[in-house]
């Protein structure tokens, strides 16, 4: 099966800054991935890249798409609407994406709207943070797509919101599909990740199975995370 | 559920089935949730479920019939066997901390029966 | 792949959402002039195409600097660039939807011009007759006049846009990507091209009309066909190069 996304030599630079150096990585489909750094590590420009959002150099694939336009078809990304005004009402949006992407499912929509308990009749600017999260991660998850990319999903959001959140991810993440969740707290979501990645240093520092470093460490996954800040070497 | 870190997550959930299993909440020939509706339940990743219940169809403690889903093993003497070793292990580990406090065998027997008698006066 | 249909009627619905807001604050301002005449007793058969002319021109420059913010929000917002189109079809749904949106908008300033119009027919028809026929000019000719006019200034408004959109694209790109001493030097560079092509623009535009308004020479219209031309050939210009800075260059607003 082709993979859900491969990054190649990928550079990004930013007014002469080096943001990220040199990404290698490549994710099987299928795959619940959580994305680990440090805040400013650049975990959001990864994502922009594999968007076409963030313009850098090397070569990116997701489902072995690579023009940006196919990219874009074959990603969902956890965007924040903040290109509507705030006087707009949520079945608005709800029609807006249904416009635009072919693999946007009204009905899907509905289900995770229901159960994440949202109501379209509101506008915008009226939503609580942990509402508005609620509500881009059901436009994100509507659409039937091979990757999907959720970025800081539970920043500010109630312990209530966050287990509904990783629960309607389980439940509509369809099978063959990747998600990537960035975070820079582990443990809440350790226990449904297939994988970590880790930006460090300006690139993909570590990439590993989360079992197997239980297995092999007899560590928790944040307990690794955090030892490759204090040792500062890996620990292949 | 609850996950402690440390533990493959898969592993705990074979853990979390079998104890299930033990205690007849899931009775012999009884079906599975599915998969995804496991996933939820415990709240881990689909993946780990399956490879979870995987390891629990190699061990036979587990059926899994093409299209109808996952059934508990009818063989009896199976979840016996299964029951004998978790408390085994759970005795082993018992043994021999207590060992490593330098307790000798009936000593061990003794605290365990004073310890038993404690228990029961104070429920 | 989202196809140019689906990207034109996103674009139209914000900025149509826009256009219809900035025409009832329009028709509440009109009403507003209309009573204050009444109160002051100059209430007349002219008022309201007086009114109407007067506050229109406000409404045209209002409406194109909504119509451009709308039209420019999307190239920087996550919400419409993540739409999986060619950037290509991208720009040119957007382009062409500001253009419809500004037709409507024309549309609906001529709707009151022809009310006004209607009301003060008895008044300003003899005088209309008399002008016609003092300077000789049919009907026909008066038709393609103001075609002309209005392409003129669809043409402007179009150059206009790939402008703006030229300026902000420009300034998008060096902002994220060259140190603050070269930021410095482009936004001085693009200061004084944009003043000069303004001035310019506006200088040729007003003269155009000047001339006309003036000496109702409709002859001289024929001068607006190549200005017409070359404003086009210039937006196209601006337009290849904008395409080609959002393929490049452009990012958007970080989430």
């Amino acid at each position: 099966m082709t993979n859900s996304l491969t990054m190649q030599g990928v550079t990004y630079k930013r007014g002469m800054k080096t943001i990220l150096h040199d990404v290698d990585l490549t994710l099987a489909p299928g795959k619940i991935v959580g994305l680990l750094g440090t805040n400013g590590a650049g975990k959001t420009t990864l994502m922009r890249l594999i968007t076409g959002s963030a313009k850098g150099k090397g070569a990116i694939a997701v489902a072995d798409h690579s023009s940006e336009a196919e990219r874009k078809q074959h990603v969902s990304f956890s965007e924040q609407l903040r290109g509507f005004a705030g006087n707009v009402k949520l079945n608005r949006i709800v029609a807006f994406y249904e416009t635009i992407y072919g693999d946007f499912e009204a009905e899907r929509f509905a289900d995770l709207a229901d159960f994440l308990q949202i109501d379209t009749e509101l506008k915008l600017a009226a939503l609580s943070k942990g509402m508005k999260e609620k509500l881009v991660i059901a436009l994100t998850l509507a659409r039937r797509t091979d990757l999907y990319l959720l970025d800081e999903p539970f920043s500010g959001i109630d312990s209530m919101s966050r287990k509904k959140i990783i629960n309607s991810i389980i439940q509509w993440k369809p099978e063959n599909a990747t998600m990537v969740i960035s975070d820079h707290y582990v443990s809440e979501i350790a226990p449904i990740l297939d994988e970590i990645v880790v930006v460090k240093d300006q690139t993909v520092y570590a990439h590993r199975q989360a079992d197997e470093i239980r297995e092999e460490f007899h560590i928790g996954v944040e307990a690794y995370y955090e030892s490759l800040y204090e040792r500062g070497n890996d620990h292949d | 559920m609850n996950f402690d870190d440390k533990v493959p997550i898969y592993y705990q959930i074979e853990n979390y089935i079998y104890h299930e299993i033990i205690t007849g909440t899931l009775k012999p020939g009884e079906k599975l949730p599915s998969v995804r509706q496991l996933a939820v339940d415990v709240t881990a990743n689909v993946n780990t479920v399956q490879r979870a219940l995987s390891e629990m169809i190699a061990a036979e403690m587990i059926e899994s019939k093409r299209g109808r889903g996952n059934f508990v093993t009818m063989d009896t003497t199976k979840i016996d066997q299964l029951k004998v070793k978790l408390v085994t292990t759970q005795l082993e580990r018992v043994y021999e901390q207590l060992h490593a406090l330098n307790l000798s065998d009936e000593e061990i027997v003794t605290s365990l029966q004073h310890y038993i008698q404690q228990r029961g006066q104070a429920k | 792949m989202t196809n140019f249909g689906k990207l034109f009627k996103v674009f139209n619905r914000s900025k149509f959402a826009t256009v219809n807001q900035l025409m009832l604050i329009e028709l509440a301002v009109i009403a507003v002039s209309l009573i204050w005449n009444l109160i002051w007793g100059n209430l007349s058969q002219m008022s309201v195409l007086g009114t109407v002319s007067g506050w229109s021109g406000l409404a045209y420059l209002v409406g194109f600097i909504l119509i451009a913010r709308r039209a420019e929000n999307a190239f920087t917002h996550d919400t419409y660039r993540l739409i999986p189109a060619k950037d290509t079809t991208f720009y040119l749904a957007n382009l062409v939807s500001s253009l419809v949106m500004f037709l409507y908008l024309i549309a609906l300033q001529v709707i009151l011009h022809l009310v006004g119009i209607g009301i003060a027919w008895s008044q300003i028809s003899p005088e209309l007759d008399g002008i016609m026929r003092l300077r000789d000019i049919s009907s026909a000719e008066l038709a393609k006049g103001i075609m002309l006019v209005v392409l003129m200034v669809l043409a402007l408004f179009i150059l206009a846009l790939t402008t703006i959109t030229l300026i902000h694209l420009t300034v998008s790109a060096t902002n994220s990507f060259l140190p603050a001493a070269g930021k410095r030097v482009v936004d001085a560079i693009l200061y004084i091209v944009v003043i000069v092509l303004v001035v310019r623009l506006v200088a040729f535009f007003f003269g155009q009309v000047n001339q006309l308004m003036t000496t109702l020479n409709l002859q001289g219209t024929t001068n607006m066909v190549l200005p017409i031309i070359g404003m086009l050939v210039l937006a196209a210009l601006e337009s290849v190069l904008n395409i080609f800075l959002m393929k490049r260059w452009v990012e958007t607003v970080a989430n």
